[in-house]
């Protein structure tokens, strides 16, 4: 398997409490990777970990196969995008100012915008359909909007991985699924996508692979339909849970509690 | 809901902000107890600052160009450097702490300058060199800053939250310190007078010492801020966020800090405590021109230094001979200021 990104071993400890227990993940170049589990399983930790924000306690992260506690800070973010969480914004940018942020890892300190700049924020303004909001200020956009512009920020960077953490966690149905549908798209033209979510659903309908944590360890890894069975579901989330199949072919999760 | 942000083009804030601060700066050497005309003055510094003989010396006397050049415009300029290097501070705490409503003496810079100087006061070092209080202000505000900073750090993070609380703890516990020594000297009424008037700051008979005290560390805190700005956009993301981005957080978080202690202890060195320039004219310039670092650092320089200088002449010409004192006068006119851009900014985001 052609990885692009790849956590090996990861251990991970926050204030003498092991979050990462021996966690091994590979995400391969054009891959869709949701990383499920419930809360405090350790999603964004290992989203974290894998873009070195967090320095892993043991283990290792190879970006192309280059062990990335050698490569600067800059290195990384050159070629691989983190969006964290919280995408709250209370200062007056405007649209276009954020997702120009987003070429900072290729800008000299003091050049302006070159001529690649300009050309990667007008193709992720394109791509997140953000054309009309460009002059507005983020301070006063919805929740989807924001998001949208966070997502066109990461894009602009150009990397070769995009790591989100729960990007769809306070939007709407269909920003939700614009957002979904977007890192699919980008998955399919050769970007290696991963992100965190709770949306086991959706995971089944646009992910490629899902890895499934509880209490910081690896329990599943393989296509969402192997890895999110009703006995895993029981296991980690404490629910029962049905496979359905839609007359469209797709496949979704119905949920009780036991 | 606002839509297109109404921002001032750099071009007009620069067009009407420098010429308004060299009329403002000659005004203030214009004005004063002995009264100068516009042209003695502007002979006086052509004279002085363009090569020797480029201009006569026409009718001005030596006690004009004495009254220029050795009292007021050494005043003005300290003015003018206090305002630019404490505006300054303000941007980069603002956007450091992402609350436009943050201060330049928050991380317990603002305590430790006063403590320094009320054990000047105290001690009478004062009286043995003009400069023994503004070193010693300087100085104790950035061994305040280290304190702060080694308090809130903790394996080699500092948490922008926890730099914020312990700057509040350490910089109550000085105020308490400075408090003790004040009321411990408070029957030798000079002393108590000296430094509660410090306290109010004020710019009477400073004189080119100051200027050389305080010019170089603005001059120099003003092009580190300047280094600094896209930094600080980043850093308005949050720290992951600007982390993720290529930015060393930890290390930008250190130089941003010590810079603006450096401005803030320069200028609270030689003004003594001058509030709201530092909050009101970096918030204002943030509502003229967005809030981008690589415009708001400049301009809130230039803002500053012309508020500054505007109100150390109101300072010194409402109520001859006697003077008000500079912090009083800042926050008289800062606050309504402040109100009135807050209550526009309501109205058009209603409308």
């Amino acid at each position: 398997m052609n990885a692009v990104l790849e956590g090996r071993h990861l251990h991970v400890a926050l204030g003498g409490r092991t979050v990462l227990r021996d966690v091994s993940v590979s995400l391969a170049r054009g891959g869709f990777t949701a990383i499920v589990g419930p809360n405090g399983s350790g999603k964004s930790t290992l989203l974290r970990a894998l873009c070195g924000l967090k320095s892993a306690d043991g283990g290792e992260v190879r970006l192309n196969g280059a062990p990335i506690v050698e490569m600067s800070r800059r290195d990384i973010a050159r070629r691989v995008s983190f969006l964290p969480q919280d995408t709250r914004c209370d200062f007056a940018f405007t649209v276009e100012e954020v997702v120009e942020m987003g070429r900072h890892p290729h800008r000299g300190r003091f050049s302006p915008a070159a001529a690649r700049d300009r050309e990667a924020v007008e193709t992720a303004i394109t791509l997140c359909d953000l054309h009309h909001l460009r002059g507005r200020t983020v301070d006063c956009l919805s929740g989807g909007e924001r998001q949208r512009v966070a997502v066109a920020r990461c894009l602009a960077t150009e990397p070769d991985v995009i790591l989100l953490d729960e990007p769809t966690a306070h939007l709407d149905l269909e920003h939700a699924l614009n957002v979904l549908v977007l890192c699919r798209r980008l998955s399919e033209t050769g970007r290696t996508v991963a992100l965190a979510t709770h949306d086991l659903a959706a995971v089944l309908r646009f992910a490629t692979h899902a890895v499934l944590l509880h209490r910081g360890e690896v329990v599943g890894s393989g296509t969402p339909l192997s890895v999110l069975t009703p006995k895993a579901c029981l296991a980690t989330f404490a629910v029962q849970a049905e496979v359905v199949r839609a007359a469209s072919g797709q496949s979704t999760l119905i949920f009780d509690r036991p | 809901m606002a839509t297109e942000p109404r921002r001032l083009g750099v071009a007009a804030f620069y067009g009407a902000m420098l010429p308004l601060l060299a009329v403002a700066m000659v005004a203030g050497i214009v004005i004063g107890s002995t009264p100068l005309a516009w042209h003695t003055v502007t002979r006086v510094l052509a004279m002085k600052l363009l090569p020797a003989g480029f201009v006569s010396a026409g009718d001005v006397v030596p006690a004009d160009v004495a009254i220029v050049w050795l009292i007021r415009l050494p005043r003005v300029l300290v003015a003018a450097i206090v305002g630019a290097g404490l505006a300054t501070a303000g941007a980069m705490m603002q956007g450091l702490f992402r609350n436009p409503l943050a201060e330049p003496s928050l991380t317990g810079v603002g305590p430790g300058a006063v403590l320094g100087a009320v054990i000047v006061f105290v001690t009478g070092l004062g009286t043995v060199s003009v400069v023994a209080l503004p070193l010693a202000a300087i100085g104790s505000a950035m061994a305040a800053l280290f304190l702060v900073y080694a308090i809130a750090t903790r394996g080699g993070a500092t948490p922008i939250t926890t730099l914020l609380l312990a700057g509040i703890a350490v910089g109550s516990f000085l105020t308490a310190i400075s408090s003790l020594l004040i009321s411990l000297n408070i029957v030798t009424w000079q002393v108590a007078q000296d430094i509660v008037f410090w306290m109010m700051g004020g710019l009477d008979s400073r004189t080119w010492a100051h200027v050389w005290l305080s010019g170089p560390f603005v001059a120099l805190g003003l092009v580190a801020a300047m280094m600094q700005s896209r930094t600080l956009d980043l850093l308005l993301l949050g720290e992951d966020g600007a982390a993720a981005l290529g930015v060393d957080v930890e290390l930008a978080k250190r130089l941003l800090v010590f810079t603006a202690a450096l401005l803030t202890g320069a200028s609270v060195a030689v003004a003594g405590l001058v509030g709201f320039v530092g909050l009101v004219v970096p918030h204002a310039t943030r509502l003229l021109l967005g809030p981008g670092h690589r415009t708001l650092i400049p301009a809130s320089a230039i803002g500053g230094a012309t508020f500054l200088v505007a109100c150390d002449l109101l300072a010194r010409t409402v109520r001859p001979p006697a003077e008000i004192r500079l912090g009083v006068v800042t926050a008289l006119c800062g606050a309504p200021f402040f109100l009135m851009l807050l209550l526009r900014r309501l109205k058009e985001a209603r409308e």
